[in-house]
């Protein structure tokens, strides 16, 4: 892995979570390229084979993540992996960066022609370069430290299936206790010299291991296997002795972050789980004690003069707006209302061709003798057409009655007045009877003639 | 150590602690020494204690809140935080109606721009919903602001049928008044004075003209 400097964007956020086990990481950057560099230093051919890129290494991540969802049979073409990486970023890829790497991986054997045979261009991945990027998963979250869980749990394993010998139980044995030792002079090292920042994420780094229990529990099947073992009593004796001092520096590590956070008024002493588990389950007298020399104002509103006059400047009034419902979708339901409309207008249509019919051109007509003639209740049905017509101001017909009263008892119309119908030159103005249409009634109103003269 | 057996910074402490906890504290409660030790101590925290004419009680069974000299908490010169450019942690604001009702107050008793908002000129609260109604702010939501959130946050205090500006206007720091003042004409003001019907200086309680003076000691 070559050099090069190290990319960080503007916003300082880490790189695509580099290192991220389930998008999780409790080490920065920095650290984490440090633990690789410490991480393949025994392997490594000069001081600058780890790169000191972030962006590097999660290039890595996206090709193994290719490989590994997007395989098809006969591997994967150098174009297909580049559109792969480009597809899961959602931005284009840098081809140079891309290129340069895959030369590198093909070249350490990460990635792997399909046929080995020249002129092939289908690869496939190594499976133990996934297998490194998992390591790097646990360096970035847990900083190694769960290197140390992981031995313990497999010397047990071996332990528990008797699939060990006595030597290898030694071994067992004597890695676990080496990596304690060191886990324990580091703490002791940053116990005593390290800024408090870097101890803090240190000491996160150690939280949620139950290695007193895990050291406890592999001595207690060393001594149940095997019985009277004085070499074997000692070695582990010795990984006992090794992760006491080990505790003994991580409450070293835990006091000088609480004292020395906890003076300073530092709240990143503990993670927000921490607060809340606290919360949730301190002891009411632990908690009273929490802020006890802190001094606090009640928490009033802020007020500034800027948001003063936002307020001024953006006020607008809330206006309720009444909107009427939509309209229904056109149903076939009939319009009962537009059906009372189309028979008025046929029903005055009617009443105007009737009055036009008696008229007969003429500009006005004697009634009386039509309706003598037309009987009852026809001479009703017409006197009252005639009044309708009359009543109605858009309509030019006037119809005169006289006051004079012919009384026949012979006839089938007893009682008449004389009638004349009029043709007025044009119509007296709009018809009340038009505005109430709108609301559907009819208004209209027979008026007689001492009311209209 | 003073006739009350406690030190007297311990007296500064509890002063401190009083003032927090009532908004503003009678200015009869402490001593010469004793203030004098809660400005120093308030003063390592960048704060300080600040002269004001505020309704408060000088003894728990006293009389009734009546305006006399009180001690108020504000903020050393440069040292007022300012949450609203440091987007580190949040802090509770006004709504926009209970903002615009303090902006009314302030209109109507800050006057004089060249002069300090603080103690101001008496107002009356329908002053202030009227000057808001102009603007379609519904007078309900004013008087809730007048009758109980500004006199809450000490902006505003209640003298009788008068309103003035409470203590929390005694604090307010230095660079906020500064921006005030600045946009000055853009606070909520009444089309001339003559309708306002009220003399400039309304007397308190106890007889003294309420002006700066009041609030010095």
């Amino acid at each position: 892995m070559a050099d090069a400097p190290l990319n960080a964007d503007s916003a300082g956020t880490r790189l695509g979570q580099v290192g991220a086990l389930n998008g999780r990481r409790n080490v920065s950057d920095e650290q984490l390229l440090s633990n690789l560099r410490a991480f393949i230093a025994p392997v490594a051919t000069n001081a600058g084979a780890v790169t000191s890129d972030a962006e590097v290494l999660r290039l890595a991540r996206d090709v193994s993540a290719v490989f590994a969802d997007d395989s098809q049979p006969g591997g994967l073409t150098k174009a297909e992996v580049y559109a792969g990486v480009t597809a899961r970023r959602g931005i284009q890829c840098d081809q140079g960066l891309f290129e340069a790497r895959f030369t590198l991986f093909e070249a350490l054997n990460l990635v792997q022609p399909y046929l080995a045979k020249k002129h092939q261009d289908r690869y496939v991945l190594n499976p133990a370069g996934l297998a490194g990027l998992l390591v790097v998963d646990r360096l970035g979250v847990h900083g190694g430290v769960d290197e140390l869980m992981l031995l313990l749990d497999r010397a047990r394993w071996v332990l528990e299936r008797g699939t060990v010998d006595r030597a290898g139980v030694i071994e067992h044995l004597q890695s676990c206790r080496r990596l304690l030792s060191v886990y324990a002079a580091n703490l002791e090292r940053l116990v005593e010299t390290a800024p408090l920042h870097e101890l803090m994420a240190e000491q996160r780094q150690h939280e949620h291991h139950d290695i007193e229990g895990q050291v406890h529990a592999l001595n207690r099947l060393v001594t149940d296997r095997f019985l009277a073992d004085p070499e074997l009593d000692d070695k582990a004796m010795g990984l006992i002795e090794a992760e006491q001092r080990y505790r003994r520096h991580l409450m070293a590590a835990v006091e000088r972050v609480l004292d020395e956070g906890g003076n300073s008024l530092d709240f990143n002493v503990l993670s927000p789980e921490e607060y809340l588990t606290a919360a949730i389950n301190a002891p009411l007298d632990a908690l009273s004690e929490v802020g006890r020399h802190v001094v606090v104002d009640p928490p009033m509103p802020w007020t500034d003069a800027g948001a003063l006059f936002e307020a001024i400047e953006s006020y607008a009034p809330r206006r309720r707006i009444r909107q009427r419902p939509p309209e229904p979708p056109d149903a076939d339901e009939p319009d009962p209302i537009a059906l009372l409309r189309r028979q008025h207008d046929a029903e005055l249509k009617r009443r105007r061709l009737a009055a036009e019919n008696s008229l007969q051109g003429a500009d006005e007509v004697e009634l009386t003798s039509q309706l003598s003639l037309a009987g009852w209740p026809g001479a009703a049905r017409i006197l009252a057409d005639l009044l309708v017509l009359h009543s109605s101001r858009e309509q030019p017909f006037a119809l005169d009655v006289g006051e004079m009263l012919l009384i026949d008892p012979e006839a089938s119309v007893t009682y008449l007045h004389p009638v004349r119908l009029r043709r007025l030159d044009q119509p007296r103005g709009p018809d009340s009877a038009e505005a109430a249409r709108t609301v559907g009634t009819n208004t209209e109103h027979p008026a007689y003639e001492d009311e209209r003269r | 150590m003073n006739s009350s057996g406690m030190p007297t910074q311990r007296q500064a402490a509890v002063l401190l602690a009083r003032i927090r906890a009532e908004g503003a504290t009678a200015r009869e409660v402490a001593s010469t020494a004793v203030l004098a030790a809660a400005e120093q101590a308030a003063a390592h925290a960048g704060r300080q204690v600040v002269g004001c004419v505020a309704p408060v009680k000088a003894v728990p069974a006293g009389p009734s809140r009546a305006f006399r000299p009180a001690l108020v908490l504000g903020w050393a010169d440069g040292m007022a935080p300012s949450p609203e450019d440091d987007l580190g942690y949040q802090v509770r604001r006004f709504s926009t109606t209970q903002a615009l009702a303090w902006a009314a107050c302030l209109g109507l008793a800050w006057i004089d721009r060249s002069a300090s908002p603080y103690p101001g000129e008496p107002f009356r609260g329908e002053d202030v919903v009227d000057l808001l109604a102009d603007v379609g702010v519904p007078s309900t939501w004013v008087k809730a602001a007048l009758n109980h959130d500004l006199p809450l946050a000490g902006l505003v205090a209640s003298e009788g049928e008068w309103l003035r500006l409470g203590p929390a206007a005694a604090a307010l720091p230095d660079v906020t008044v500064e921006a005030l003042r600045r946009f000055h004409d853009r606070l909520p003001h009444p089309v001339g004075l003559a309708g306002r019907g009220h003399p400039t200086g309304v007397p308190h309680s106890n007889g003294t003209r309420a002006s700066e003076e009041d609030a010095e000691w």
